[in-house]
């Protein structure tokens, strides 16, 4: 079906093919779906999947590139990238820049753009049907309503008539009685028995003349109406199916209102998994994009990487305007600058230098030059690293973005300084302003700032944050779980939850039965302990369910937080380095210069001699360095005799001293 | 439309809406995010 026509629900021999297209995920023989291959042309598979996902596409190219280097490289032994070091580490980045890799990008790029294509086509198709399907259940509910209601109403019509009948049958009856001869002989007989059918039409009657909902001959003739029967039975199933597709667009807006909630938090069924779906793609632009940069290097992969030309815009136009209920979007962020390259005072960097001792990191780790070596006969030792060591190494170059990575590492840094069983979960943008303010107030000057460039979406952060939570509140309470494996942490702690969640609720219903007394209060003590065993797991569900708004108000928490630690004697925050502090910390960054200078002047003499080995050995540098070597040897000749003078010279010094005290003796 | 084929094709939805959801999930795994999780634990 093109985009924009209407599918046609009416006709069955439609509904049969949209039934049998669909059942048993046999989606190829929908000639409607089209799979998109790598070239963007539309064309049917055969069993109308892709055959591999973005991941799969993605290791598929990684494997190509390694197997294509190793290929043209054989001397080197690895399996993989993560056992490349040193120089073939080196070779690796240098072929990651090559042509041939340019083309796997290429393709790899096409590949993903067509299952992006694909899927969001089928998403839309899915999001429409799902809006036909509601429609079409509204109206089914409607006309079974209608049915419904005319059968009450032509039943009740008819207990109507019955009882008319019946006050003619009882009128009947009395004109019977009433002509009956008081000299018959069998007169009491026979009114005994005429009594006593008008008090069975009496009784008729009565139960005719109740109302509806005690009416039980109503009900009779209602339960024995087959047609209103089913029908009673579609409206039940219909309003099943209405349940488990979910609320429209409006509905939810309408509910969100009424009940002060978001509409997410009153999304359900169907439509909610769908808008999920929905989401879940659109981060894989993101997350697709972060793993090329991997596999490609940075420097190679576009913002348009995966991403079509369709859904480009329309992402250009999410970030203009529209308000994603899971990211929250701070608007005050949106008027910070960048900064000129460098631009970052000597205070914040010693502030950030403080913050990563703080929070435990090694110099080592930090990949800071920390080896003391030999310059010019003297042992150097290197001084620790700056703030702007760690920066670097964390990938800051003075540019004027942090990448995700650094951006991450700084947060991960200040936010586990504070308090270790805390971890902030912060949106993109309160992320942001997390670091942002932490570092103002490092900077009394207010000297403008480094734009973060911090992609990751809140999601990740949660799912990232709760690995560790998880598996500590896991263990608090004894289970045993692959920690490796997230998806059995996650699968482990949400039966834990389930599980305490119901025997919870069994113990509250079990004192609930009680009166008040010593078997209550023994209960309610035990449940209390209960609760304290799986304290530790509440609080991770909590705060999984989280809201933004507490997030808003946790984050200002974690904003003060992180400002103290700036503040290195802990008293006032703004107070600046004094001269001497400042005098210093120059001068550790000289000497480190200077340090760093000359090392790396002698590395790359022997770098330039390794390279050149055969250079080395030929006759004229052969010449060259005997000619060195000469001078060498002519110069601590030079140095010995000019030694052996100055001994020479004091020990006769001394002989003339001692003789002079000779003769004064 | 009969209730028979409307709950027919709620269910062919559904296992639709189950699969994409599913094949887009494969691809939400973490292993997208190893990496970065590796920078965030070594801090």
């Amino acid at each position: 079906m093109a985009e924009g026509e209407k599918r046609n629900l009416e006709n069955v021999a439609d509904i049969e093919k949209e039934y049998s297209e669909v059942s048993g995920g046999v989606a190829g023989q929908d000639e409607n779906k089209y799979y998109h291959n790598a070239n963007n042309v539309e064309e049917k598979s055969e069993n109308g999947k892709p055959e591999i996902n973005i991941k799969g596409v993605l290791q598929n190219a990684e494997e190509q590139i390694f197997s294509e280097f190793i290929s043209a490289n054989s001397d080197i032994e690895a399996k993989s990238k993560s056992e490349l070091t040193g120089d073939a580490l080196a070779k690796y980045e240098e072929f990651l820049k090559s042509e041939r890799v340019g083309e796997i990008y290429s393709e790899t790029d096409e590949k993903i753009k067509g299952i992006n294509k694909s899927r969001n086509y089928n998403l839309k198709d899915l999001g429409e049907r799902i809006d036909e399907l509601r429609t079409a259940v509204d109206q089914k509910l409607e006309s079974t309503n209608k049915d419904i209601e005319e059968i009450e109403k032509s039943t009740q019509e008819e207990i109507a008539r019955l009882k008319a009948e019946k006050e003619k049958e009882i009128s009947a009856k009395e004109a019977e009685i009433n002509a009956l001869d008081s000299n018959d002989p069998e007169y009491s007989e026979k009114l005994a028995q005429l009594n006593k059918e008008k008090a069975t039409l009496s009784n008729e009657l009565s139960e005719l003349s109740k109302d509806i909902a005690e009416n039980s001959e109503y009900k009779k003739l209602l339960d024995g109406n087959s047609k209103y029967v089913d029908l009673l039975k579609d409206k039940e199933k219909l309003q099943e199916i209405r349940k488990n597709i979910g609320p429209s667009r409006e509905e939810r807006q309408t509910l969100a209102e009424q009940e002060g909630k978001k509409e997410s938090e009153v999304d359900y069924g169907l439509s909610k998994d769908l808008r999920k779906s929905l989401s879940n793609q659109k981060d894989l632009r993101e997350k697709a994009q972060e793993k090329a940069k991997e596999i490609f290097g940075e420097d190679r992969v576009k913002d348009d990487f995966g991403i079509n030309q369709e859904e480009k815009d329309k992402k250009d136009k999410d970030k203009e305007g529209e308000n994603l209920e899971e990211n929250a979007p701070e608007q005050e962020q949106q008027g910070q600058t960048k900064a000129q390259a460098g631009q970052i005072d000597p205070k914040t960097l010693a502030a950030i230098q403080q913050a990563m001792k703080n929070a435990g990191v090694t110099p080592q780790q930090a990949g800071a030059n920390v080896v003391g070596e030999q310059v010019a006969g003297e042992q150097v030792e290197a001084p620790e690293p700056t703030g702007m060591d760690y920066l670097s190494s964390l990938g800051y170059n003075g540019g004027d973005v942090l990448n995700a990575k650094s951006s991450i590492a700084l947060l991960s840094a200040f936010v586990s300084v504070g308090d270790k069983n805390k971890i902030a979960i912060l949106s993109d943008d309160q992320a942001k302003s997390v670091i942002f303010e932490a570092m103002k107030q490092a900077n009394s000057r207010k000297t403008p700032l480094t734009a973060i460039k911090f992609n990751k979406t809140r999601r990740e952060l949660i799912k990232m944050a709760n690995g560790p939570m998880m598996r500590k509140a896991l263990e608090s309470v004894g289970k045993d779980v692959d920690y490796n494996n997230l998806e059995d942490v996650n699968k482990q702690f949400n039966n834990v939850m389930r599980d305490y969640d119901y025997i919870r609720q069994q113990k509250e219903n079990e004192i609930a039965k009680l009166p008040d007394g010593e078997e209550k209060d023994r209960l309610q003590a035990e449940l209390a302990e209960y609760d304290k065993k799986y304290s530790a797991m509440k609080g991770v569900k909590d705060f999984r369910n989280i809201t933004n708004k507490d997030l808003a108000r946790f984050r200002d928490k974690v904003v003060d937080k992180v400002s103290s630690i700036f503040d290195r004697n802990k008293v006032d925050r703004l107070n600046p380095p004094s001269a001497k502090e400042m005098e210093a910390q120059d001068s550790r960054n000289n000497m480190y210069n200077r340090t760093r200078t000359v090392i790396e002047q002698n590395k790359e003499k022997n770098e330039f001699q390794a390279r050149n080995q055969s250079a080395v050995n030929s006759p004229e540098v052969a010449d060259e360095s005997e000619k060195q070597r000469a001078e060498a040897e002519k110069i601590e000749e030079k140095q010995k005799i000019q030694q052996a003078d100055e001994i020479a010279k004091k020990g006769a010094a001394q002989r003339v001293a001692n003789e002079q005290k000779e003769v004064g003796e | 439309m009969t209730v028979d084929e409307i709950e027919a094709q709620f269910n062919a939805l559904q296992s639709e809406v189950k699969e994409i959801k599913e094949e887009i999930e494969s691809d939400a795994h973490l292993d997208f995010i190893n990496s970065l999780k590796q920078y965030v634990n070594k801090y």
